[in-house]
């Protein structure tokens, strides 16, 4: 008997990044995104329009805050 | 690549440029999320920005604006984004409910583990209840069974290319702890709880000051943890191991005003106990 082996067990477990305080500062916002990611749909996630400012559109530079007064931009006061 | 390439804004048609005096474009880009199997890598959850030291292996992400003037002219600007995966959180449910593993050797004596929760971050609490059970069958002989010493340890797998041809795994233990016993095992079993705590890198530098994370990867992501890229594998695993130790059937002893001084006892066959 004095050829028994040791005994070695070996169990898979996880490593997070976070300890164990910060995995529970974490799950509130978890919540909050799950809920918020449910109502977007990848087909149409409903974004808002993109607002682009052409050189060549009146008010252009107003947009900017910039006005042209006597040839030269000045910041626009209203 | 993670999700698609979008195209934002493109000239009015015909036209090589526009000149433009401001851009808001909103965009959304999806996070590809698969379920089960993992076969399409497409579809692949990416894995966690993560730095390991000596950079070993490393994971970053950034995201990537491309203009394009005329034909020929194209500008990338680069934005890093770290990414983080809040799928193995210590605190989720899946990893609250304890484990059980059962290892027996020679038919002698069961070896069971039960660990209260199997996610862990740095410096978390491990405990491990472990217990020894000899084999009702073989009383007599598992009574001539000592338990000399119980470690525990943590290693940290990598295996390095581990969907490739020839994969390369390394292997280092990264905590563990011992207790010493020395006691033969009771009809009723051993049991004994044991715990250390997880390791955690130490952030600072020779000065003593904790660098600055960088944009590409903050400073939680710069040591292992739980994660599969496609070039790396990091897994962890709790080793019990109920050892043998120093074979405590022979002993020396010291015979006072003899000139021999030493002599070596050897206790007969019949009273040596088997240890583990």
């Amino acid at each position: 008997m004095s050829g028994a082996k040791d005994i070695i067990l070996r169990q898979p477990i996880v490593v997070c990044p976070f300890d164990h305080a910060g995995c529970k500062l974490e799950m509130e916002a978890i919540e909050q995104a799950a809920k918020d990611a449910a109502n977007i749909s990848p087909e149409d996630p409903m974004l808002p329009a993109p607002a682009i400012v052409r050189a060549s559109e009146p008010g252009g530079l107003r947009a900017l805050g910039v006005a042209m007064v006597a040839g030269h931009r000045k910041p626009l006061i209203e | 690549m993670v999700g698609k390439e979008m195209v934002l804004f493109r000239c009015h048609s015909g036209r090589e440029n526009e000149s433009i005096l401001s851009m808001d474009l909103p965009f959304v880009i999806f996070i590809p999320y698969g379920r089960g199997g993992g076969e399409d890598v497409a579809r692949r959850i990416p894995p966690a920005t993560l730095q390991l030291p000596s950079r070993t292996a490393e994971t970053l992400y950034e995201l990537v604006v491309t203009i394009q003037q005329g034909h020929t002219e194209r500008k990338g600007y680069a934005f890093p984004v770290p990414i983080a995966r809040f799928d193995t959180l210590s605190t989720f449910g899946m990893f609250n409910k304890p484990e059980a593993a059962e290892q027996v050797s020679d038919h002698l004596v069961t070896l069971g583990i039960s660990l209260p929760r199997w996610s862990f971050g740095p410096l978390d609490p491990v405990s491990v209840y472990i217990k020894l059970s000899p084999n009702p069958d073989w009383l007599s002989k598992a009574r001539k069974v000592t338990i000399n010493k119980i470690t525990i340890s943590i290693e940290e797998q990598i295996i390095y290319n581990h969907e490739g041809d020839e994969p390369t795994t390394k292997i280092k233990v990264i905590a563990k702890q011992s207790q010493a016993v020395g006691v033969k095992l009771p009809d009723a079993g051993y049991f004994t709880n044991l715990g250390l705590v997880f390791p955690a890198k130490d952030p600072r530098d020779s000065e003593g000051v904790v660098p600055r994370g960088k944009k590409e990867i903050p400073l939680y992501a710069t040591s292992g943890f739980t994660t599969t890229g496609t070039l790396y594998k990091i897994e962890y695993y709790l080793n019990v191991k109920v050892g043998r130790g120093v074979c405590c059937s022979r002993s020396t002893l010291t015979a006072e005003g003899n000139h021999v001084g030493r002599q070596r006892y050897y206790p007969s066959t019949a009273d040596r106990r088997v240890s583990f």
